[in-house]
């Protein structure tokens, strides 16, 4: 080409990463973009409400101090649901299961599912085949080809699309029914009400409030229509809210609105609950839900301390529901589902009883995806003793606390969003402890400057990029996603 | 499936099928004659009563039964006496100690007669068993497999999946299976793809 | 290996011994593939060359390789017919020439969805596995035995057991002869094995299905050893191939016929689902499930692949190359057959120059005017430049040459939400192509400037005859605000602070835009905006100015006001633009026109 115009621009090269507005959602995160996944009518989300019920709905998002709804999603449930409900309820109440269900399991899957159907075409397995000998599933498995774990003859037009953000990889989409999701409630009603708390609607009061503490997030309002009540009564109101102050048309709406609506059980993981408990709000819980993330005796005595009431650390993955729950910090014990759970070393060997290992999990509540034997990723040890089969010494997740350069504190949970919005497959994030951040990636799949430039943007310091051309770049061992040299009571409380 | 005894090689099964004449797919010819003729021709059996009224219930028309089912069996029945008819099978010390197990030539063959038609039939258009290489070994491996005999130079897996690789009944049967699959595999993918599904639905335990 | 097997490997009298019989086996597999086959004799490399592997074929320079130190250490030696005869099947089946490697590599990208890693993998497996399964069956060459030789593939790798288990049902081999004791895929290999029998003669159109098929057995395993783009496998008793290397090419440039293949972007068909592959054993009775009536020919399905596109699919089979030089092959291959004819040549005519008067033959003038009887008869000294003359030669009427064609100054509109060229078909970068390159072919020269905002400007910044210039910045992209370079327009028509006009000759001026074409007729102020007249004094000083636009109807009246005497040429949907593209073209340089 002839020399540049003088009065032209250089051409145009990638956009300084630094200069993309930082309030907004990074342009990634696309599903975030507010009502964005929000496309039903109000009937087709709860079908079992009648007008009366939606208007009750309809008040909570017109909500004076409401945030400001970036979706809006209801329970799915008709009233064909209800039966399967019920037996849900009953099981989740009545004693610990048996565990016939597996060999029937074992069984089914072989005629339907296209997995083992292709197992018993080579002749690997068949039906009669103990669970034992079967080979285990790995999260890498789904992650490749999620449609070969889903039964041939089930009815796909109820699947919703839940995903799973797992200890490492990347996201997988996970096929869910609205079925599975709300008997997710009724357990927890039931391991309440075993822990003797008593949870009953009251008006003007949210029955439960999801809480979680990030730069994006989805916020709904919905009713809990297959909540075990008197006949006759409201479905309580639930609402899922995000503390990051972007999320709330007013500084002062986010307390007000929880001070106002006084949830009955607060269902959160880790750090938003010490970010709630630090707010120092009026409220007065029945009890707390933790997920997701590994729940420190420090926490658990906090809630206690401040609020009165019980811990419900309940341990799942979004693939497999509910596994264990503890309410005491004593042990996990494996809840009353059709869930199986064994402990394998690393060489997919099951250890006796007390010796530590890889949770193994079988279950068989959701239609769309039964696991046989599915590797969590997470370690402990299994007891038996009066409570039930107890996991002791769970270690799954710990939270991973960044810092920007401001001082300002960010979860890992942020992190995993964004790195899994750019198609990272693997990828290793660290904090020195004078701040500087690392990023390692494999070059695999996906966008690696693109999530450098992310991260620098959310924490707003620049961030150093490794990239390997192979996973055994990034060393033995299941890799670890977050790390950071800063004080275990910093990083991880 | 078929024994440890060996018969004849499929080959020449299969050469002999090549060379039947289209006159015994002929619907006019009377398949009971040839098949009471040709158990005269094997040890002299007369068939009685019993058994060509068997074989005529087989053949003719009956409920259910079309006019293009019935012209099947027919030739399939013409095919396996054609088969018998052949020196080289007859005479294979393979296929008489097997028949002598079933009591006799004739005995035999009027279990083939009654077998292939039942296991064949509606698989392929009547014209292909002649003209079509993997049908004439479909229909060779059929008819040794029904006779008792393994291929000669076959051990038992070597002929069963051979056995498998034409075997249309077989192979349907896998085909549809993993066609079901790979169908449910789009179909979910389509159906996550939906926004409905994409809007989800209340959460009420972190995980 | 054993030791002495070691040993022999550097033995050159080993080596060269080697070498002639593996010469001497040419003809064989020369024959191998019909009586006329010809190809220069394969070069034999007596020392390591760390392909990974002991024989490739280089597409480019159609020519295989043999790395005899390889063939020893794996223990082929004895096999050079089957080598040397699938080495010739790369030159003569799959991929036969660049084309084809870049078009069976663009349905194996679609078969495999997103992972563009094992692209170069897969297709060499793909082909490999035409050509073994065509010598073994029709041409009698023994690849069973060579396959086994190579060694059976590990217990842990499903791929490598589906290849085996096809073979062992393609060749009727026992089971386990070339599986191992390892468990196949068994209705996987039996559905390989229709599909390599349905496309035998077909490598690209099976190449999408036979990705489908194998996606779900690709483990960590395939990833890792996939992580060279291009190159397979083939360590010791790691067999994915007959261990061959594939196809080796290291050009990257877009070889013709890729950019406008329609069938490359139709959606890849699971052989389960492809009646072509299963269609003789359909079911009587309906299905339970039946798929909905799709054929494997996907119909109204076809399309070709965008730039981006086409770009990843070079970079995943290991040809470096940019996006911008895809680009431009792509939009130069899709212009083509909207492109004005090359203009005729008339034969010259000869002789007719007519004898005028003498002028002064001038220092500086060409030394081969000079009339020297002229000249001399003007007068008798000779002092250049004062008394030398020159015949004037008149033309003749009916020779005077065609008129010059008038040449283009382009201007692309790149603003806002303009689709990227290079990641899209972009229907205002095709038709800008049309049109430029419609004019160089009739002689003309070229200005192309792709604009956005101020002072954001891609061009060629000058007129040129040279058509890789002018595609360059017919495929920049810009995104930003609206902002028309109406000081290029000065420049080039008016002049500029001193400077004459760049403009060459009789120009026509044409832009391709859409509402934002106001700014080329209105400068925004501090206050607002105010009419700017440059466009129009430079349509005075150009040879006609056109400007076409993608406009609401409403916009018209006031677009229409403002323009002037532009001629306005409205197009409602993109794809009007192209076939507008190719009749003004036509009007403009056409056959009467050109040179």
């Amino acid at each position: 080409m002839s020399p540049p115009d003088p009065q032209a621009q250089p051409e145009p090269t990638r956009p300084d990463p630094m200069l993309l507005d930082p309030t907004l959602p990074d342009p990634a995160l696309t599903e975030y973009a507010p009502m964005g996944a929000a496309v039903l009518t109000d009937q087709a989300r709860w079908p079992t409400l009648d007008g009366a019920g939606l208007a009750r709905v309809a008040a909570l998002r017109a909500h004076p101090r409401a945030p400001v709804w970036v979706h809006a999603t209801g329970d799915r449930l008709t009233a064909d649901d209800q039966v399967g409900l019920e037996e849900a309820a009953a099981r989740f109440s009545g004693p610990a299961d048996d565990h016939d269900w597996v060999a029937a399991l074992v069984a089914r899957v072989h005629a339907t599912v296209p997995r083992y159907r292709r197992a018993a075409r080579d002749g690997t397995s068949g039906p009669s085949t103990p669970l034992a000998d079967l080979p285990t599933t790995s999260r890498e498995d789904l992650v490749r080809d999620v449609a070969s774990f889903v039964p041939v003859d089930v009815d796909l037009t109820r699947v919703l699309e839940g995903s799973s953000s797992g200890s490492t990889g990347a996201a997988l989409v996970v096929p869910l029914h609205p079925v599975t999701l709300a008997a997710d409630l009724l357990l927890v009603q039931a391991l309440l009400a075993t822990e003797g708390v008593r949870w009953e609607p009251v008006d003007g009061r949210l029955g439960l409030v999801n809480v979680v503490d990030q730069r994006t997030a989805f916020t709904y309002a919905s009713a809990m229509t297959a909540f075990r009540r008197v006949t006759g009564a409201d479905a309580p109101l639930m609402a899922r809210i995000n503390l990051d102050a972007s999320a709330w048309r007013d500084e002062a709406d986010r307390d007000r609105f929880l001070s106002e609506l006084d949830p009955q059980v607060v269902s959160t993981s880790t750090l938003p609950l010490l970010r709630l408990l630090e707010l120092g709000l009026d409220l007065h819980p029945v009890a707390v839900v933790n997920g997701a993330t590994d729940l420190p005796a420090s926490v658990r005595s906090a809630v206690e301390r401040r609020w009165g009431c019980p811990v419900l650390d309940v341990y799942g993955l979004t693939e497999t529901g509910p596994v264990a729950a503890s309410a005491d910090g004593s042990g996990h014990v494996v809840v009353g589902r059709r869930v199986w759970v064994e402990i394998l070393d690393a060489a997919g060997r099951p250890v006796p009883d007390g010796t530590r290992g890889e949770i193994v999990v079988t279950v068989d509540e959701n239609p769309y995806l039964p696991l046989l034997r599915y590797r969590t990723g997470d370690h402990a040890s299994l007891v038996r003793d009066a409570r039930g089969t107890v996991l002791v010494g769970l270690e799954g997740r710990a939270p991973v606390v960044f810092v920007a350069a401001d001082g300002t504190e960010h979860s890992s949970i942020d992190a995993t969003q964004l790195l899994q919005a750019y198609g990272l497959a693997v990828f290793h994030l660290h904090q020195d402890v004078d701040g500087a951040v690392h990023l390692e990636t494999v070059a695999l799949s996906g966008d690696s400057q693109g999530a450098a430039d992310a991260i620098a943007r959310w924490l707003t310091r620049p961030v150093a990029l490794t990239t390997h051309q192979q996973v055994s770049g990034m060393g033995t061992g299941k890799p670890r996603r977050f790390s950071s040299d800063r004080t275990s009571s910093d990083a991880q409380r | 499936m078929a024994d440890d005894l060996t018969g004849p090689q499929l080959a020449a099964v299969r050469h002999r099928i090549s060379n039947a004449s289209p006159d015994l797919t002929d619907p006019q010819v009377s398949v009971g004659a040839v098949v009471a003729d040709l158990a005269v021709e094997l040890d002299g059996a007369v068939l009685d009563a019993a058994s060509l009224a068997n074989l005529d219930r087989d053949l003719e028309h009956g409920p259910g039964m079309s006019d293009a089912s019935v012209a099947e069996r027919r030739a399939l029945v013409a095919l396996v006496c054609w088969l018998v008819l052949d020196p080289a099978v007859r005479s294979d010390p393979g296929i008489q100690e097997a028949a002598q197990a079933r009591g006799g030539l004739s005995a035999w063959m009027l279990g083939l007669v009654a077998t292939i038609p039942r296991q064949l039939s509606g698989l392929r258009p009547v014209g292909r068993w002649v003209e079509d290489d993997s049908a004439r070994e479909e229909l060779a491996r059929a008819f040794l497999g029904a006779a008792g005999v393994l291929p000669a130079g076959e051990s038992p897996s070597v002929a069963n999946d051979r056995w498998l690789a034409v075997s249309t009944a077989y192979q349907r049967e896998l085909l549809t299976a993993m066609a079901q699959e790979a169908a449910r595999a789009e179909a979910l993918a389509k159906a996550l793809a939906e926004a409905r599904a994409k809007e989800a639905a209340a959460h009420y335990v972190p995980s | 290996m054993s030791g002495a097997h070691a040993a022999k490997v550097d033995d050159p009298a080993v080596l060269a011994d080697l070498g002639t019989r593996w010469l001497a086996a040419w003809p064989l597999a020369l024959a191998a593939w019909g009586p006329t086959t010809r190809l220069h004799a394969p070069v034999l490399h007596d020392r390591p060359c760390h392909e990974g592997s002991f024989a490739w074929f280089r597409v480019d320079e159609v020519e295989v390789h043999i790395d005899l130190p390889e063939v020893l250490r794996h223990g082929v030696e004895d096999h050079p017919v089957a080598v040397l005869a699938h080495e010739l099947g790369h030159h003569l089946l799959a991929p036969g020439d660049p084309l084809g490697s870049v078009r069976i590599a663009a349905r194996i990208k679609v078969g495999l969805g997103s992972r563009d890693n094992l692209v170069g993998l897969v297709s060499n497996l793909w082909s490999d596995m035409l050509i073994n399964d065509r010598l073994q069956r029709q041409a009698g060459v023994d690849m069973a035995a060579i396959t086994k030789a190579l060694g059976e593939p590990p217990k842990d790798s499903p791929l490598g057991l589906l290849v085996m288990r096809t073979y062992e049902i393609l060749w009727a081999l026992p089971r386990g002869f070339l599986t191992g004791e390892a468990p196949a895929p068994e209705g996987e290999a039996m559905l390989c094995a229709r599909h390599i029998r349905a496309y035998a003669r077909d490598p690209v159109a099976g190449a999408a299905g036979f990705a489908v098929l194998v996606r779900s057995l690709l483990d960590a395993a395939a990833l890792e050893q996939a992580d060279q783009p291009g190159a397979p496998t083939a360590g010791d008793g790691d067999v994915l191939t007959v261990g061959c290397a594939g196809d080796r090419s290291g050009d990257g440039t877009l070889p013709p016929g890729a950019a406008s293949d329609t069938s490359l972007g139709a959606p890849a068909v699971h052989p389960a689902l492809d009646p072509r592959v299963v269609g003789d054993i359909e079911q009587r009775a309906p299905a339970d499930e039946a798929p909905d009536g799709r054929s494997a020919d996907s119909g109204g399905q076809d399309r070709a692949l965008s730039p981006a596109e086409l770009h990843a699919v070079l970079v995943a089979i290991g040809r470096p190359t940019s996006l911008e030089s895809v680009a431009m092959a792509w939009y130069r291959e899709h212009a083509s057959p909207y492109l004005v004819p090359f203009p005729v040549r008339e034969p010259p005519v000869v002789a007719d120059e007519l004898l005028g008067g003498l002028t002064p033959w001038e220092l500086g003038d060409d030394l081969g005017d000079i009339d020297w009887a002229g000249t001399v008869t003007a007068s008798p000294v000779l002092v250049p430049g004062v008394t030398t003359v020159r015949r004037e030669m008149l033309e003749d009427e009916s020779s005077r040459p065609a008129p010059r064609p008038v040449d283009l100054d382009l201007y692309l509109d790149s603003s806002g939400s303009m689709p990227d060229p290079q990641r899209t078909a972009a229907p205002i970068a095709l038709a800008g192509a049309v049109l430029a390159l419609s004019a160089l072919r009739a002689g003309a020269r070229v200005q192309a400037t792709t604009w956005s905002g101020p002072g954001q400007l891609v061009g060629t910044d000058g007129f040129t005859g040279d058509a890789e210039e002018v595609l360059r910045a017919v495929v920049a992209h810009i995104g930003g605000s609206t902002a028309f370079p109406v000081d290029l327009l000065a420049r080039t028509h008016l002049g500029w602070e001193g400077a004459a006009p760049t403009a060459p000759g009789p120009t026509h001026i044409a832009v391709i835009s859409d509402e934002g074409v106001d700014t080329m007729f209105r400068r925004s102020t501090k206050d607002g905006s105010e009419l700017d007249d440059t466009a129009a004094r430079s349509l005075e000083s150009a040879a006609g100015g056109s400007l076409v636009l993608r406009l609401w109807p409403q916009s018209l009246p006031t677009v229409q006001h403002l323009a002037g005497d532009y001629d306005v040429y409205v197009v409602s949907t993109d794809d009007d633009l192209v076939p507008f593209a190719r009749d003004f073209s036509r009007r403009t340089w056409g056959r009467a026109h050109g040179g």
